[in-house]
């Protein structure tokens, strides 16, 4: 793949929206937040990352399936999530995406009772590409920012 | 620049990372090289006092470029970099602890410098590793 098709590939994994279909049956589901991720972000996230996706961050890996639990315990803490680019590079097989997420802290996180808190979540993501999926990244969140702002840890 | 010239940059420069190398580090960073935090902004004359700060209390410090993806006047580094708490640290007294922190973050090169920088640093392993926030 190119490296126009590499971008092209981490732009689609960020922006696509579901149809219309698709938001209608989320909006009529008893809880939208759980239909919005198995009708709509668990097939975009499993076509577009390879099924031996390896992710490292925070000193871990973890694989595809806790990849995706890791994403929806973030949307479901934060349901109007909003994950922009700020920042691309491509070179080789690899992009590199800086970017923040902003929503609304509606959601229990980590066991922690939702604050109400509007949060911004600096990342900056690094993803290997081969044979026109994901198969591998290296993920750096301001966790310690996010914290912060969410009054579970005080700033210094 | 080519891209090979600004990886090459890049790794002369963190390569001088250390407590020790410290005024050579700063040779390569332009007279307006800001680096931009989730939080805010850091100017050079602020870094010129946060980073001793830094190596003082992690005096053993080094820094490892784990990979380097580049494109045009930019390049984004993956790195690690381990060492030992053995100095006062935003107010957290020397633990002894050994650190490790995986850090990426993206350079801006123009002139033979680096001018601008964009981070995400692993603050809150980097907490849990010296005892201030528990470990989950």
């Amino acid at each position: 793949m190119s490296i126009k098709e590499n971008k092209e590939l981490i732009r689609r994994y960020f922006t696509t929206e579901p149809t219309p279909d698709v938001i209608r049956e989320i909006q009529e589901a008893k809880n939208p937040t759980i239909a919005a991720f198995e009708k709509f972000f668990r097939p975009h996230f499993e076509g577009i990352f390879a099924p031996d996706f390896i992710l490292h961050m925070s000193g871990k890996e973890e694989n595809r399936e806790q990849t995706i639990q890791e994403n929806l315990a973030l949307m479901t803490a934060f349901p109007d999530a909003s994950f922009g680019i700020d920042k691309m590079l491509a070179e080789g097989d690899s992009v590199v995406v800086r970017g923040r997420m902003l929503g609304t802290n509606l959601g229990s996180y980590n066991g922690m009772p939702a604050t109400g808190k509007k949060v911004e979540l600096g990342y900056l993501i690094i993803y290997r590409i081969a044979g026109g999926k994901i198969v591998e990244s290296w993920a750096n969140m301001d966790m310690l920012g996010l914290m912060q702002q969410l009054g579970v840890i005080p700033k210094r | 620049m080519s891209i090979k010239e600004n990886k090459a940059l890049v790794r002369r420069a963190y390569a001088l990372s250390t407590l020790k190398d410290m005024e050579a580090f700063f040779e390569f960073l332009a007279p307006d090289y800001v680096e931009h935090f989730p939080t805010g902004d850091l100017t050079l004359k602020q870094l010129k006092k946060g980073i001793p700060e830094f190596f003082n209390a992690f005096p053993d410090i080094h820094l490892t470029i784990e990979d380097m993806v580049a494109e045009g006047d930019k390049v984004a580094v993956l790195m690690t970099q381990r060492g030992t708490h053995k100095g006062e640290y935003m107010g957290i007294p020397p633990t002894g602890n050994r650190i490790e922190m995986r850090n990426t973050c993206i350079v801006r090169i123009a002139n033979g410098k680096l001018v601008e920088w964009w981070g995400t640093l692993d603050g809150l392993s980097m907490m849990r590793q010296l005892g201030v926030v528990p470990k989950k």
